[in-house]
């Protein structure tokens, strides 16, 4: 995210003060999770990266996240600059919890029925499915 | 395990490349508990917190602590892998 938010488009904005906010941050990191788990067009960056662990950042994935970014940082930044007044007051939780679920359904993200790690619906289960043959 | 300062004593366990505390924020992020993920050092405030995150489902689920570990690293960038 910090080489994302070093570009010219977001350097000179709101952006590097904003996404210094580690809960804004871990919204984000959220969105990315999930759409990783649920984009079935990301198929095999999850059979990839779900074996070996990495010792450092893999590029690849690190491309496919930043891919990720260019897709909510702007409007993530857009929507905080204006409801905070230009930074001016803080944002209420439950505020920036509405609009990350917004933006989630925005981006076709399902928080709470989707594919998601740690549960039956995680890579492990779709792993288990493939090797019975269904 | 006491708090997150002590977590530290236990880089990379078993040459596994993952800390504990970095495993412990991408659990809590993984369970949508964003406050936790933000603040990993409250997952180890005390036993109640810590064994919410740290549960079974991180041995029933390895594909899925590989993963999101490879992803984090990714996502979070250098501040997380240095």
């Amino acid at each position: 995210m910090n080489t994302y938010l070093e570009t010219p488009s977001q350097i000179n904005s709101t952006a590097p003060v904003i996404f210094k906010k580690a809960i804004v941050r871990h919204h984000v990191y959220r969105l990315a999770l999930f759409d990783f788990y649920q984009d079935e067009s990301r198929e095999s960056i999850r059979e990839e990266f779900s074996g070996p662990l990495m010792k450092i950042a893999s590029p690849r994935l690190v491309d496919e996240v930043e891919g990720f970014y260019q897709r909510v940082v702007t409007k993530t930044r857009n929507w905080y600059t204006s409801e905070s007044k230009n930074l001016s007051i803080e944002i209420s939780k439950k505020k920036m919890d509405v609009c990350f679920e917004k933006l989630a359904m925005d981006l076709g993200i399902d928080l709470t029925e989707g594919a998601r790690p740690f549960t039956p619906f995680g890579l492990d289960a779709g792993a288990k499915a493939k090797k019975a043959g269904k | 395990m006491k708090n997150s300062e002590n977590a530290k004593h236990y880089w990379a366990t078993n040459g596994t490349y993952i800390k504990v505390v970095d495993l412990g924020q991408v659990v809590a992020l993984s369970k949508q508990n964003l406050q936790w993920a933000a603040k990993p050092s409250e997952i180890f405030l005390n036993k109640e917190n810590h064994d919410r995150i740290f549960d079974r489902s991180i041995t029933r689920y390895p594909r899925d602590t590989v993963f999101v570990s490879n992803l984090f690293k990714a996502e979070a960038g250098v501040e997380h892998i240095s």
